[in-house]
């Protein structure tokens, strides 16, 4: 697959073909996904409309996890099999992750408020996903940390994955800790705890939310290989006029 | 009619809650489109202007 897209102007050529058709279903999953979440779907016998806020929040930190986990896989590919484009999908993947990562961590915390009386507490899943956060900006950090891009590469590659232990961390935090966050409600041994009046919003929600970071992960790479197109021109046109 | 509009946008009391982290996260995903397909397209201008650029050195070089 990587050997596959590494060519930008083959990468470019299949990307280009399926954007429209990409973007378009984001746009539709997302569409259908607010509709069904704000109106259709019924307010929690509990927690009232709050439970709304559900349908942002825990997509958000599926891609959260999930973008994570694409760049400790594409990072460990860089450093084992020394494929350049690995590394860059790796770059390009972070701010979409890191901002899925904030979305995450915002609305979680305007959804604590009315349901625990707190903005933040300092409970074992919201400090392993702040410490997410952090591991997203030391990543981008040293990417850019060194004036030798392939040294930033391998750099943020390692901590890539060394932050990876953080992923099975975030996932059992609330079974291996006493939390005040609640436990899984759909990855469970017993099956979903939730009904598919609810499961339905937030599937489209986090098939819509999958599309965009699609889009935007293909738009980020093409960033990318242009940059590095551009930084080659400069440095042989450097060449040829000295 | 009126009333149900109303009773929606209230969100059963909790609208101060539920609209901000809509609006956050349409926010968040919006820009983070926007702002990548303009970086794109400000680094296919640059490339533009270097292709433009070196041909152009290229000419002169013949020429001379």
């Amino acid at each position: 697959m990587f050997n596959f897209l590494a060519n930008p102007a083959r990468f470019n050529q299949v990307t280009d073909r399926l954007m429209p058709a990409t973007a378009g279903l984001a746009g539709l999953f997302l569409s259908i996904g607010i509709i069904s979440a704000l109106i259709i779907s019924p307010p929690d016998y509990q927690q009232g409309d709050t439970v709304r806020i559900m349908y942002v929040h825990v997509p958000s930190a599926w891609m959260a996890l999930f973008i994570y986990s694409f760049i400790a896989i594409t990072s460990a590919i860089g450093l084992i099999w020394r494929h350049p484009f690995a590394h860059l999908s790796a770059q390009a993947a972070a701010p979409i992750g890191i901002t899925f990562t904030i979305l995450c961590l915002t609305t979680g915390s305007l959804w604590g408020k009315p349901m625990w009386g707190a903005w933040w507490v300092w409970d074992a899943r919201l400090t392993s996903v702040l410490f997410l956060f952090f591991l997203y900006l030391g990543f981008m950090a040293l990417n850019k940390a060194f004036d030798d891009p392939s040294r930033g590469e391998k750099s943020a590659a390692i901590l890539a994955l060394v932050g990876f232990i953080n992923v099975p961390v975030i996932k059992f935090s609330v079974d291996w800790w006493n939390t005040l966050h609640q436990p899984a409600s759909l990855l469970r041994a017993d099956g979903p705890a939730i009904h598919s009046s609810m499961l339905t919003p937030l599937f489209l929600m986090a098939l819509g939310f999958i599309f965009v970071a699609v889009c935007v992960l293909v738009t980020r790479i093409k960033v990318l290989l242009l940059k590095r197109r551009i930084r080659l021109m400069r440095i042989n046109g450097g060449k040829l006029r000295s | 009619m009126i009333e149900v509009v109303v009773e929606f946008i209230i969100m059963g009391g909790h609208a101060y809650y539920i609209w901000p982290a809509y609006i956050i996260a349409t926010v968040g995903i919006l820009g983070l489109w926007f702002f990548s397909i303009r970086e794109l397209k400000y680094q296919k201008q640059i490339l533009a202007n270097l292709k433009e650029d070196i041909s152009q050195k290229t000419q002169q070089r013949k020429c001379n």
